[in-house]
């Protein structure tokens, strides 16, 4: 981001603390797509993930006067993200169960020799997986696996400490692995 | 030498990885969200001034007429203290 982006950025928040609706939109309409790729990964429901987006800015928006600043804002924004993401996964996971992965898939899975045709096939594939393991093992792997955060970014993102964040990546890990060694 | 089945799994991650944003344009369902809620809070503080005003009347009239016995002797003072006749009232 240039000097420039930031200063905009900073008026806007500012504007936005202040009520300026259109500030706000201007936010919006920057960081949309970003969030849209991370609510990506809590549902690759298109309506779903809309209104995921939609539910982080409105939060976003609300918790304004609680942004101090000190850290980026999209990095706040991401946080709040990985709130809704979250509360998304555990509300649904009181609801029946989704059905396991098919015959299908977990061909793909073993075979290694069966390449994803492309990036989104692969994510649905990734989807599929970690839908299998509880919200929170599901949260660190999406985190560290899928968003390229490090341990200490992913503590932060998700509101736990580095060293639970550490025990539950290990543990998830190896769910995960039986899982995978349950299909083949 | 079997591989551990979870480099199968960084592996399609590390494909997921690079996928691109989705088209998502939330704007002005976010602002319309925001402007219904912005209705309903308003709508909410109303509500609260009314009872606020409801209840602090019900409560002065009730006030009046528990003191009614004595207004008479508490009201002749003040007659007297603000009468254009200073006092000239039987």
């Amino acid at each position: 981001m240039t000097d420039d982006q930031a200063t905009s950025e900073a008026t806007d928040i500012a504007a936005a603390k202040g009520g300026d609706a259109t500030a706000f939109r201007r936010l919006i309409e920057r960081y949309q797509a970003s969030i849209g790729l991370q609510m990506n990964r809590f549902t690759r429901q298109p309506q779903q993930r809309d209104e995921l987006v939609q539910d982080v800015f409105v939060r976003a928006y609300f918790s304004l006067h609680g942004f101090r600043g000190q850290a980026p804002f999209e990095h706040w924004l991401r946080k709040i993200a990985v709130r809704v993401g979250y509360q998304f996964w555990t509300t649904r996971n009181r609801e029946p169960k989704h059905t396991a992965l098919s015959e299908d898939e977990w061909a793909q899975i073993r075979d290694t020799s069966i390449e994803p045709s492309c990036s989104s096939a692969a994510g649905e594939l990734v989807e599929r997986l970690l839908g299998m393991l509880a919200p929170a093992d599901r949260l660190v792997l999406t985190l560290i696996y899928l968003d390229g955060c490090s341990m200490a970014e992913a503590a932060a993102r998700a509101g736990w400490t580095t060293i639970g964040t550490k025990v539950r990546t290990s543990r998830a890990r190896q769910k995960l692995r039986d899982l995978l060694a349950e299909g083949q | 030498m079997t591989s551990d089945p979870f480099d199968r799994f960084e592996k399609l991650a590390k494909i997921a990885e690079t996928e691109a944003a989705p088209n998502t344009n939330v704007a002005n369902a976010v602002m319309q969200r925001l402007s219904r809620r912005r209705v309903a809070r308003i709508d909410h503080v109303d509500r609260s001034r009314l009872w606020f005003a409801g209840v602090t009347t019900a409560a002065a009239l009730v006030t009046c007429l528990l003191a009614w016995p004595n207004a008479e002797v508490s009201l002749d003072s003040y007659a007297l203290l603000w009468s254009p006749l200073g006092g000239t009232l039987p």
